[in-house]
């Protein structure tokens, strides 16, 4: 395959993947939580507990909404690439051998900001139309 | 909404009084009319409700500040509560069948049964403080006939009782009842929505010895961006386990257990590798009748007796040749039972008790790649016995590759196993009958789908072959087919 067409078939990919992608994600912060430029990767370890603190040292709280949720599905997926169902086995392997629980979840947009922005290292997510509140946007996932 | 609850009443009706079956539509009309006046006046009685002082006093006014936080302190305490307490479970509802009875840990037989691949699993686990946690897994599987238990096929037991205690954010020690982490997937062997088969591969997974008391210690750190856990154990297990059927029974505890196993992530790649040193005492008892001769059978070779010496029931004195004829062929018996019937030893009825130790070293290596849509999984593990007293040493590995579209996921395996002893070396040092040298391959092809995201089914057929001791009834080639519903909740 040459590069013509691979620059084709990218732009192709491009343009499937734009029509299908629903809404933006946003990924927003309490105000203590100084890191910038954090990539998705990070975030999504966060939510998967597979790190604790952020790269600045603070030890990060992740808020997740309540599993059903149109955003949540909208993150994970593009976060961490898992629907629904994956990100079930993934915690059921954790679950089960002790190794960890999902982060706290909460019913919507609305309660993710109050809980971010009232406690310390809180991480949440929210839809990208949402208010912030007192809360601080760490990065938007289009 | 006066839609929707006509369709409700009608759904109630027809459901109580199967007679409106018999009725017009006419009928049914004026009787949907009749229903929906009913809920019409219902409604007024609750707006005039609303609007009554009691229900502003009790009801309306819960903006109200003192009532707001009465039930923000509930509301707390009940998230306190979950933090600090958390029931998990999950559910596995198999059938399997075979070209034929071949029973083994799964209880497979030559027709479709609900058992051997069935299982539930109930965990609790209590915060006692910031650093301590306590968790109990209680596991039941329908194995109990495999085990030759027929008479009550569910085996309950704690796969995981421990005390949690987090040393710092990245240690955590645990002391008490855990799995053996042999494998990728040792540790989540029942949760069947956690892998994708509708068992683990068999030539890797044998199940005999799960669970260990001891302690581990987990550790977690990263190197750059791959995110590692190392995860070193060592234990006993006291317990017994038994193995093989009602005639031939096999006990092994396990003891002076050491391993260490190191699992890197990074991006879509985990890797896995395991070493474990650990010795088994094995007690086995074999039920006499079955290892005697038959009636009529020439014995003279066996018993080193004059040629020609066939073997009845009258010659019981037979039966003392016996223990010491075996003895004299390597095998270590300890004693052998009186037989109640016969009043001779190891006749009908008795059974020939033996013991040995061993030692073992353990290894495997995995490695899993998953970009979300496509997933590769393989491992292989080497069994080196010191002496191959109950075990035999041992290769197995497997792969499986699987694509994911939206709910369903098709998916292959491919598994091998072989034993590196010789059936001459086996049949004089091996306590364990139902070890023999033994290889076989095993092709399978399977089906999952999601149901929801906390349940899935999967099919899956399973052929094995190329048996180096092909079977007297099935031969080099014997299938298995497999059905699977799995939950966790």
């Amino acid at each position: 395959m040459n590069t013509q067409n691979l620059k084709l078939l990218s732009a192709f990919i491009l343009i499937i993947s734009s029509s299908v992608a629903a809404a933006e994600v946003k990924v927003i912060a309490n105000s203590n939580v100084t890191d910038s430029g954090l990539s998705a990767d990070v975030i999504a370890d966060v939510f998967l507990g597979k790190v604790g603190s952020l790269p600045s040292g603070v030890k990060a709280v992740p808020i997740d909404q309540d599993e059903g949720s149109a955003v949540r599905d909208e993150f994970y997926s593009k976060a961490s690439k898992k629907d629904s169902a994956q990100l079930k086995a993934y915690w059921s392997r954790l679950i089960f051998t002790g190794k960890g629980q999902p982060p706290k979840s909460v019913a919507d947009d609305g309660d993710v900001v109050a809980q971010v922005s009232s406690t310390p290292g809180a991480i949440g997510y929210v839809s990208g139309g949402a208010s912030v509140g007192g809360a601080k946007v760490l990065m938007t996932i289009p | 909404m006066e839609k929707k609850l006509s369709y409700l009443t009608l759904a109630a009706t027809l459901f109580l009084s199967p007679p409106l079956l018999a009725l017009t539509d006419a009928e049914i009309e004026a009787r949907l009319d009749q229903d929906a006046a009913k809920i019409k006046a219902l409604e007024a009685e609750l707006a005039n409700a609303k609007k009554s002082p009691v229900y502003e006093q009790d009801v309306g006014k819960s903006s109200d500040s003192k009532l707001a936080k009465q039930i923000q302190q509930i509301k707390d305490k009940m998230d306190n509560e979950e933090k600090n307490f958390k029931i998990n479970g999950f559910l596995t509802a198999g059938v399997n069948m075979a070209d034929d009875n071949v029973g083994g840990d799964f209880a497979i037989d030559n027709k479709p049964t609900i058992g051997g691949d069935s299982k539930m699993g109930l965990q609790v686990s209590a915060k006692i403080n910031d650093k301590a946690d306590a968790t109990v897994q209680l596991l039941a599987r329908g194995r109990g006939k495999g085990l030759g238990n027929s008479s009550d096929p569910w085996q309950v037991s704690a796969e995981w009782a421990y005390l949690g205690y987090q040393v710092t954010d990245d240690v955590k020690v645990r002391m008490g009842r855990l799995r053996i982490p042999f494998y990728m997937t040792s540790e989540t062997l029942d949760v069947g929505y956690s892998y994708p088969w509708v068992r683990p591969p068999m030539e890797m997974y044998t199940t005999a010895l799960t669970s260990y008391n001891g302690l581990d210690v987990l550790y977690k750190f990263s190197v750059g961006s791959v995110n590692t856990t190392a995860q070193l154990f060592t234990g006993s297990s006291a317990n017994m386990n038994n193995m093989g059927d009602a005639d031939q029974e096999l006990s092994t505890s396990l003891e002076d257990l050491y391993g260490l196993n190191l699992t890197a992530a990074i991006g879509n790649w985990t890797v896995r590798a395991m070493a474990s040193t650990l010795s088994i005492d094995g007690e086995s008892a074999v039920r006499t009748d079955t290892i005697l001769p038959d009636v009529g059978v020439d014995i003279s070779a066996l018993y080193s007796l004059p040629p020609g010496s066939i073997y009845t029931p009258a010659l019981d004195q037979y039966a003392a040749y016996n223990l010491a004829a075996l003895s004299q062929n390597g095998l270590n018996f300890d004693s052998c039972d009186l037989d109640q019937i016969t009043g001779a030893y190891c006749l009908g009825g008795g059974y020939l008790h033996s013991s040995a130790d061993d030692r073992f070293d353990y290894y495997s290596l995995g490695a899993q790649y998953d970009n979300g849509s496509l997933f590769v999984m393989s491992e292989v593990a080497k069994l080196k016995t010191k002496r191959a007293r109950i075990f035999s040493d041992t290769v197995a590995m497997y792969v499986t590759t699987g694509y994911r579209i939206d709910s369903w996921t098709p998916y292959i395996t491919y598994a091998h196993t072989y034993d590196t002893e010789s059936a001459a070396y086996l049949a004089a040092n091996n306590l364990n009958p139902s070890i023999k040298p033994d290889a076989s391959k095993s092709r399978s092809i399977g089906l999952r789908k999601e149901l929801g995201s906390s349940m899935d089914v999967k099919v899956e057929w399973n052929n094995r072959y190329d048996f180096e001791v092909p079977s007297a009834t099935y031969g080099d080639d014997l299938n298995i087919y497999t059905i699977t519903l799995d939950a966790v909740f």
